[in-house]
This record gives structure tokens, C-alpha cells and sequence, in this order.
């Protein structure tokens, strides 16, 4: 049995450069089994790029990422995400020529660790999402959080061991946050392991038991969301940033 | 099993049946005509197995068939026919193997210009070693094989490109593929292997490519390179498949049989400018139809069941 200390994923020295940029540099971090991570960061810091490596659309420059007990830097997104490691994007992407059924059947079909469990249906994801009913619409006529409730529900499909979340909560209305939060939430209940980049700090303090944040490429504070949200270089780290004065 | 499937499948069987005793009531002229019917019917569905669901616009056609038709005129003599034609499948699947393996990376437009090059460099590569090694400039085939042998392979290898194209569209590689044609990212993300899926269907398709450019080969009792690495073929199929709609197995097939007729009816009337003519009529499908008459038929039957559902509403 995994203790419930035991990381789940664990990021070290992670680097990537883009020409002359460094847009992750030496980051480090872990994700422990059933805990909310906050990615934090100004625009900019590396948050997505971060994302990119851990998930395989990009390859790093050193580091290593560990899932479980292997690590995955490097390898092809389709065998990162056949052991467990499913994401969400900044700018939603769904399958628009395709039914909110077949949307979800994606994530179900080429996966293994889905196939064998019986109790996963396309039906009970959607429901799970609040997409009930919904198997056979075509997902061009989704509204935006329809369309970021579809997509989670795509990466939850893939039975995620570590579900990676790129401003999920991005553009939602004050009420549809509040169940943008819930849902999340419930996945953490179920003992879901979520690493969630994010600017929406009532989302960050009511989610995530730690936080780390980045700052041009760089790990700049890494600890509970309260002290890490106190953090003097965190506050000079986002203030500093034109785009958030 | 339902009752319109168990229909489709005594209409096919019909039409199947029918179409194999034409050979023994048409004249020489038609059987030609069906001939060449049936080649671009396969060429364009298999053009549509790889292009439809990935998007990728491939002008390799021409290479597939020529290395199929050099094949017949390399070993044709040599070989019992059945081996001739696994022959030919064989060099032709390790061809597009290796082609898939190294160009499926492009992007689009790179990837047009670089299949457009590549009948080109086989052609050159033929040219070459015939000039070079066999030391001839063509070949002769004297086979015996007559014109309604090579209708009725033909036919059969039609009734297996559709049969694959079904089976494919129904299986996990072709849902793999839907879900690549609409966005790559998100299919690597649900764990497809997308490489391996698109060098598969490339494959697929070439195959068809190849046979048919073997079963065709003996019809000509001379070859030579400018003859079987004709690039106009593999121009006519994308136009073919395009009119057809190639995002259904059974759209390229719509395409290839009137675009068939009516260029053989061009070339026949105004031998001069029927490559002219050609040139306006693909410029007006890509206008008028951009999903193909399979479009065009999905568009009239949603018109319709709209229009009905707003009847029966009020
Ligand atoms: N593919 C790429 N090629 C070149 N530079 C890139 C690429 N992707 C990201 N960058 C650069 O790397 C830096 C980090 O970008 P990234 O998207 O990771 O930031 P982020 O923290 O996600 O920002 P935001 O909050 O705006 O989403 C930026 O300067 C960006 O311009
Ligand atoms: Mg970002």
C-alpha cells in the first residue's frame, strides 16, 4: 500500500530553454497522493511550459520527472498519459466535430487503466462533470463551461493518477466558479491528485493545501497556501508584473 | 443485425454480382471504360482511408502505383501472378513505411510538396537504375492476362478497399484517427500512439495504391518510367476525393465515378484543353463544395430532419 506521504509525482531540476529564454529553470516540487498543488506565478513565469513538460508536449533540457517510481522525462505524451498523468489546456480544447459521448470516449479508448475498469462509463463522467444527459450533443454547441466541464471530464477518463489542471477555472462567472470549485473539490475527495496552475486566488485558498510559486522560470517559494500567500517575494514577485498592476 | 444493414448487404451483394458479368456483355470500348472506372474508384477511396480522417493532402499516389507497375514489368515473367502481386504489396507497404515514418512529422503544407517530390524521386531512382544496371529504357510485358482479368482484380480489390475502409472506420484505429484529424494534441493526450496510427493507414493505403498499379500493368505492353510515374494520376485522385468527400469511406467512390466519365468524355472532345477544363473544375468544387457531395448529402438530410422536427413541433 502507498502511504499517503508518498509522492506521487515528483519534479527535479527541471529545465527547459527556448533559444536564449529559460522558461523553466531548475524547478523542483512534489505532489503528494490526494493533495491540491497550487502552480502559481505571474504570466509569464513558465506555469504552461511547466505543464508541457510534465505532460510530454515538450521535452526537457535536464531534469526528471518522476510518476510513482519512474520517470517520464522525456517520453512521448501518449505513454505519459497512458500511465495516468491527464491534463486540462489554458485555451479549452474539445473534440468539436464529435458528440460530448465521443468527447469522453477518447480518454476511454486507448487507455488501459480505464478499460479494465468496469465502473468507468461515458454516462457516469459526464454526470460527474454535470453533463448528464448530454452523451449524444455535439460538443460545438457546449457553452464555455459546458466546454471545460467536457474537457475534464475527457481527462478524467484516463483514470488519472495526477490530473493536471491549466486555469480550469479561467473566464467562469462568480456563480459558475463557485461550482467550478465544488467540482474540483469533490475530485480531491475521492482522493484524486491535482496539480492546478491558477490565477483566482479565492479558488488557491479554498483548494490548495500547498502552494509553489514561479517566478521567470525559477521556484521562488514552495509551502502551505496560507505562509506561501504571505511570502514577501511572492507579493513583489506578482505586484512587480506590469500585466498584474 | 437490423433490417437495413441485412438491405445494404443484399444490395451490395447484387450489385457485385452484377458487376462482375460485365465483362461478358459489354464491348471492348466499355470494358475499358469500367476499367479505368474501377481504378480511380479504388485509388480515390484509398487516397480517402489516409487523407480523410488525417487531412494530410497526399500526391504520392503516383509513386505507390508506379512501383506496383514496375513490379509486373520487373518480375511479371519470373514469378507466378499471386506472387507477383504479394510482391508488389510487400515493396510497397516497406515503402510507405518508411515514407510515413519519416515525413508524418511535417505539417501540412510540407508534407504536399514533400509526396509531390517523392514520385518524382522514384521515378528518378527507376530511370537510373534502368539506364544505369538493367541498361534499358523500357520494358516490354507480355503476360497473359487479358482485359477482363484485369477487371474482375480489379473489382475484387474494390470490394476489399471498401470492406477495409468499413471495418477501419469502425475499429479503435479509426476512432484513433477521427480523434487525430480533430486535433493531434488532444489525441497524444488520450494516450494515441499518433505516429504509429497515421504510418498504419498511410500503409493501408498505399498497399491499395500498389496492387492497383500491378493489376493495372499489364494492360500497357510497354512500360517505362514517364508512363507509370504519371503525376496527373495522383492530382485526379485528390480532385476525385475531394469531390467525393473523403471523411466517409464510401465518399471518394462519388467523386471518381463522374469525374471518370466526364474526363474521358474531355479528353475525347477537346483533347487540347481538357487539362484546362480540369483545372476550372477543381477549382469549382473546392468553391462550391468544400465537404464533397457526401457534404451535400449530410447537409440535405439535416435540412430535412430539421424541417421535420419543426413540422411535427408546431
Ligand atoms: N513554444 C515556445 N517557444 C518559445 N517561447 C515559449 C514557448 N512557450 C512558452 N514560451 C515562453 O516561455 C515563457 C513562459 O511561458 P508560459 O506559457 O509557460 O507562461 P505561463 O506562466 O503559463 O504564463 P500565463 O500565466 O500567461 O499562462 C514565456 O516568456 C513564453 O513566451
Ligand atoms: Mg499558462
Amino acid at each position: 500500500m502507498m502511504s499517503s506521504s508518498a509522492p506521487i509525482l515528483k519534479v527535479e531540476g527541471l529545465t527547459r530553454r527556448f533559444g536564449g529564454l529559460v522558461a523553466v529553470n531548475d524547478m523542483g516540487f512534489t505532489v503528494h497522493a490526494g493533495e491540491i498543488v497550487g502552480l502559481l506565478g505571474p504570466n509569464g513565469s513558465g506555469k504552461t511550459t511547466a505543464i508541457n513538460l510534465i505532460s510530454g508536449v515538450l521535452q526537457p533540457d535536464a531534469g526528471r520527472v518522476v510518476l510513482g517510481d519512474t520517470d517520464i522525462a522525456g517520453w512521448p505524451t501518449f505513454k505519459i498519459a497512458r500511465l495516468g498523468v491527464a491534463r486540462t489546456f489554458q485555451l479549452v480544447r474539445v473534440l468539436d466535430g464529435m458528440t460530448c459521448g465521443d468527447n469522453v470516449r477518447a480518454g476511454l479508448a486507448f487507455n488501459q487503466r480505464a478499460r479494465i475498469e468496469s465502473d468507468v462509463s461515458v454516462d457516469g463522467l459526464l454526470a460527474r462533470v454535470g453533463l448528464a444527459d448530454h452523451n449524444s450533443r455535439p460538443a460545438s454547441e457546449l457553452t464555455y463551461i459546458d466546454r471545460k466541464r467536457l474537457e475534464l471530464a475527457r481527462a478524467l477518463a484516463l483514470r488519472p493518477s495526477v490530473l493536471l489542471l491549466d486555469e480550469w477555472l479561467a473566464g467562469l462567472n462568480p456563480s459558475e466558479l463557485q461550482i467550478g470549485i465544488a467540482l474540483i473539490r469533490s475530485l480531491k475527495d475521492e482522493g484524486l491528485s491535482i496539480l492546478m496552475v491558477e490565477h483566482v486566488m479565492a479558488a488557491i485558498r479554498s483548494l490548495c493545501s500547498r502552494c509553489v510559486v514561479m517566478s521567470s522560470g525559477r521556484r521562488i517559494a514552495d509551502g502551505p497556501t496560507d505562509t506561501v500567500l504571505r511570502d514577501p517575494a511572492v507579493i513583489e514577485a506578482y505586484l512587480g508584473a506590469p500585466e498584474h498592476a | 443485425m437490423s433490417v437495413s444493414q441485412l438491405l445494404i448487404g443484399a444490395v451490395s451483394l447484387a450489385a457485385i454480382a452484377g458487376l462482375a458479368v460485365v465483362p461478358s456483355l459489354v464491348d471492348a470500348y466499355h470494358l475499358a471504360l469500367g476499367i479505368t472506372l474501377l481504378q480511380f474508384t479504388i485509388l480515390a477511396t484509398a487516397w480517402g482511408l489516409f487523407s480523410g480522417p488525417t487531412r494530410y493532402v497526399s500526391l504520392a499516389t503516383t509513386a505507390f502505383f508506379g512501383v506496383g507497375a514496375y513490379t509486373v514489368a520487373v518480375l511479371g515473367e519470373q514469378l507466378p501472378w499471386p506472387l507477383v502481386l504479394t510482391v508488389a504489396a510487400v515493396i510497397g507497404s516497406v515503402t510507405s513505411a518508411i515514407v510515413g515514418l519519416s515525413t508524418l512529422r511535417l505539417s501540412g503544407v510540407h508534407f504536399v510538396i514533400f509526396t509531390f517530390g517523392l514520385a518524382e524521386l522514384v521515378k528518378q531512382l527507376v530511370v537510373w537504375f534502368e539506364v544505369n544496371k538493367s541498361r534499358v529504357l523500357g520494358r516490354y510485358i507480355f503476360l497473359d492476362i487479358t482485359q477482363q482479368d484485369i477487371y474482375w482484380q480489379l473489382l475484387a480489390l474494390a470490394v476489399i478497399v471498401f470492406a477495409v475502409g468499413w471495418l477501419i472506420a469502425r475499429s479503435r484505429l479509426g476512432f484513433a484517427l477521427r480523434i487525430i484529424g480533430e486535433d493531434e494534441t488532444v489525441a497524444r493526450h488520450c494516450g494515441i500512439n499518433v505516429t504509429f496510427a497515421k504510418v498504419a493507414l498511410f500503409v493501408i493505403s498505399a498497399v491499395f495504391m500498389t496492387l492497383v498499379g500491378a493489376i493495372m500493368a499489364p494492360r500497357w505492353t510497354y512500360i517505362e518510367p514517364s508512363i507509370a510515374f504519371n503525376a496527373t494520376i495522383s492530382f485526379e485522385v485528390v480532385i476525385m476525393a475531394l469531390l467525393g468527400g473523403a471523411h466517409r469511406v464510401w465518399g471518394p467512390a462519388l467523386g471518381a465515378i463522374p469525374l471518370t466519365l466526364l474526363f474521358e468524355f474531355l479528353s475525347a472532345r477537346f483533347p487540347n484543353t481538357s487539362t484546362l477544363i480540369m483545372g476550372v473544375v477543381f477549382l469549382l468544387i473546392v468553391y462550391a463544395l468544400p465537404s464533397g457531395v457526401v457534404g451535400l448529402i449530410e447537409k440535405i438530410r439535416q435540412f430535412r430532419r430539421g424541417s421535420a422536427a419543426q413540422g411535427s413541433g408546431t
